[in-house]
C-alpha cells in the first residue's frame, strides 16, 4: 500500500512537471510564415528564418490535388490536402540549408529553408486572408 | 510518377508487411488462426476508407494540429495493443487467453492498416482522376506490393531462424523494438505540431546509415530508425523500450546457445 502511494506521488509529480513544460511551450506565440503550392510548385521555394528559433510555417495547397509536405533534414511530414491549409512547426535550427519537397510530386514540388542569423525580417510574412478553395 | 508510386507505397505498406511476417512466424507458438490475421485484414481495410472519408475533417480540428494528434494517439494505442499481445503470450493458459490474443492480433493490424494505408490511398485516389496515370498508379502498387512480399518474406525466415538457432523469443524482441519505433513516431508528431519543446539533435548518425537510403527506409519501418534524433525522442524510445521489456518479462531461459556454437562450428 505504501510503495503504491509512493508511486503515485511520483506519478503525480513527473506529469505535474511535464504539463508545466508542454503548456509552456503550447502558449508560446511563433511567427508566422506563408508557403503557397500552386501548380506543384512551393511558392516562395527560398524561405529565410532566423537562427535558433521556433517557427510556424503555415503551407496553402492551390491545387487540386493533395500534396505531403516532406524534409528528411527537418524530420517533418504532413499531408496537406486540395484548397487547404497545414501548419507545422520548424526550429529552432542551426544556420543551413533545410531541403524540403513535395512527396507526391517529388520532380516539381522542391523548395528550401534557409537559416541564418540575420534573416530579412520584413519579409515575414502574416495571414491577411482565409483560404479561399480553388483562389490563389 | 511511376518510381514514385512505388517509392510511396514502400513507405507507407512495409510496416504492414513488417508486421505480417512477425506475426506469421509466431503464429503456430501464439496460438493465431489464418482468420485472425484475415479478420485484421477486412478491418483494417475499412478502417482505412472511414478514415479517408473524414480525413479532411480530422485534420483542420485543433487548429489544423487534428491529424497529428489522432496519429500520436493512434501509435501509442498500438504500442500498447503490442505490449498487451506478447504480455497475455507469456500466460496462454486457456481458451480465453488464446481468444485474447487473437484479438490483440488482429486490432494491431487493422490499426496499422489503417494508419499507414490512409496516406497511400489519398495519392492514389487523388492522381486517380488525371489523364494516362492509372496504368502507371497500378504498375506502381504492383511492383511495390512484389517488393514489400520479398522483404516479409525474408524477414519471415530471418524470424524463423533467429527463434529456432539463437533465441526463442526472438520474433518478441523484435516485435518490441517495433512497438518502441512506433511509439517514437508520437514524439515526431508531437514536436511537428510545438506540443513537445525541441531541442539540439544529439548525433547524426547519416554518415553510416543515410535515413533517405533503402536500408534506412527499412530500419525506420521496422524499428522506427531516426538518423539525427533529439535528447527527447532518445528519452522517449528508451522508456518506451525499458518499459516494454518491463512489461513484457521475457524469459532468459531460451537462449539457444549450444546451437550458436553449431552454427559457428
Amino acid at each position: 500500500m505504501k510503495l503504491c502511494s509512493v508511486f503515485i506521488k511520483k506519478i503525480s509529480i513527473i506529469s505535474l512537471f511535464m504539463s508545466l513544460i508542454l503548456s509552456l511551450n503550447v502558449w508560446a506565440k511563433r511567427v508566422e510564415y506563408i508557403v503557397e503550392l500552386k501548380d506543384h510548385l512551393f511558392s516562395p521555394s527560398v524561405i529565410k528564418i532566423p537562427a535558433n528559433e521556433k517557427i510556424k510555417l503555415i503551407i496553402y495547397n492551390r491545387d487540386t490535388t493533395p500534396e505531403e509536405f516532406d524534409s528528411f533534414d527537418l524530420n517533418r511530414e504532413k499531408v496537406i490536402f486540395p484548397n487547404k491549409k497545414a501548419v507545422i512547426f520548424i526550429g529552432p535550427l542551426p544556420e543551413g540549408k533545410y531541403q524540403f519537397f513535395g512527396e507526391f510530386n517529388p520532380n516539381s514540388a522542391k523548395g528550401t529553408i534557409v537559416v541564418t542569423s540575420t534573416p530579412e525580417r520584413n519579409k515575414r510574412v502574416k495571414p491577411l486572408q482565409e483560404n479561399k478553395p480553388g483562389g490563389a | 510518377m511511376l518510381i514514385n508510386t512505388v517509392l510511396l507505397f514502400l513507405s507507407n505498406s512495409l510496416v504492414v508487411f513488417i508486421v505480417l511476417a512477425l506475426l506469421l512466424s509466431i503464429k503456430s507458438k501464439f496460438h493465431l488462426s489464418g482468420f485472425t490475421l484475415f479478420s485484421g485484414a477486412v478491418i483494417g481495410v475499412f478502417l482505412m476508407l472511414l478514415l479517408w472519408l473524414c480525413i479532411d475533417v480530422i485534420s483542420q480540428l485543433f487548429d489544423d494540429t487534428g491529424l497529428e494528434w489522432f496519429y500520436a494517439s493512434t501509435h501509442v494505442l498500438v504500442y500498447i495493443l503490442i505490449l498487451g499481445f506478447i504480455n497475455t503470450s507469456n500466460k496462454i493458459e486457456n481458451t480465453l487467453s488464446e481468444c485474447k490474443n487473437s484479438l490483440y492480433a488482429t486490432a494491431i493490424l487493422a490499426c496499422l492498416i489503417m494508419l499507414q494505408g490512409t496516406t497511400f490511398l489519398i495519392y492514389f485516389l487523388g492522381y486517380w482522376s488525371q489523364a494516362n496515370v492509372v496504368n502507371t498508379l497500378f504498375i506502381g502498387v504492383v511492383l511495390g506490393v512484389g517488393i514489400c512480399i520479398s522483404i516479409s518474406i525474408l524477414l519471415y525466415f530471418f524470424c524463423l531462424f533467429l527463434n529456432e538457432r539463437f533465441y526463442a523469443r526472438s520474433t518478441e524482441l523484435i516485435f518490441i523494438l517495433f512497438a518502441c519505433g512506433l511509439f517514437n513516431k508520437t514524439s515526431d508528431l508531437l514536436l511537428q505540431i510545438d506540443f513537445l519543446p525541441s531541442s539540439r539533435m544529439i548525433f547524426d548518425l547519416n554518415f553510416i546509415v543515410r535515413e533517405k537510403s533503402e536500408l534506412g527506409h527499412f530500419l525506420k519501418a521496422l524499428l522506427g530508425y531516426d538518423a539525427s534524433p533529439t535528447l527527447l525522442q532518445i528519452g522517449l524510445y528508451f522508456t518506451a523500450l525499458l518499459t516494454a521489456l518491463f512489461w513484457c518479462q521475457l524469459p532468459s531461459k531460451p537462449w539457444r546457445l549450444f546451437r550458436f556454437k553449431d552454427v559457428i562450428s
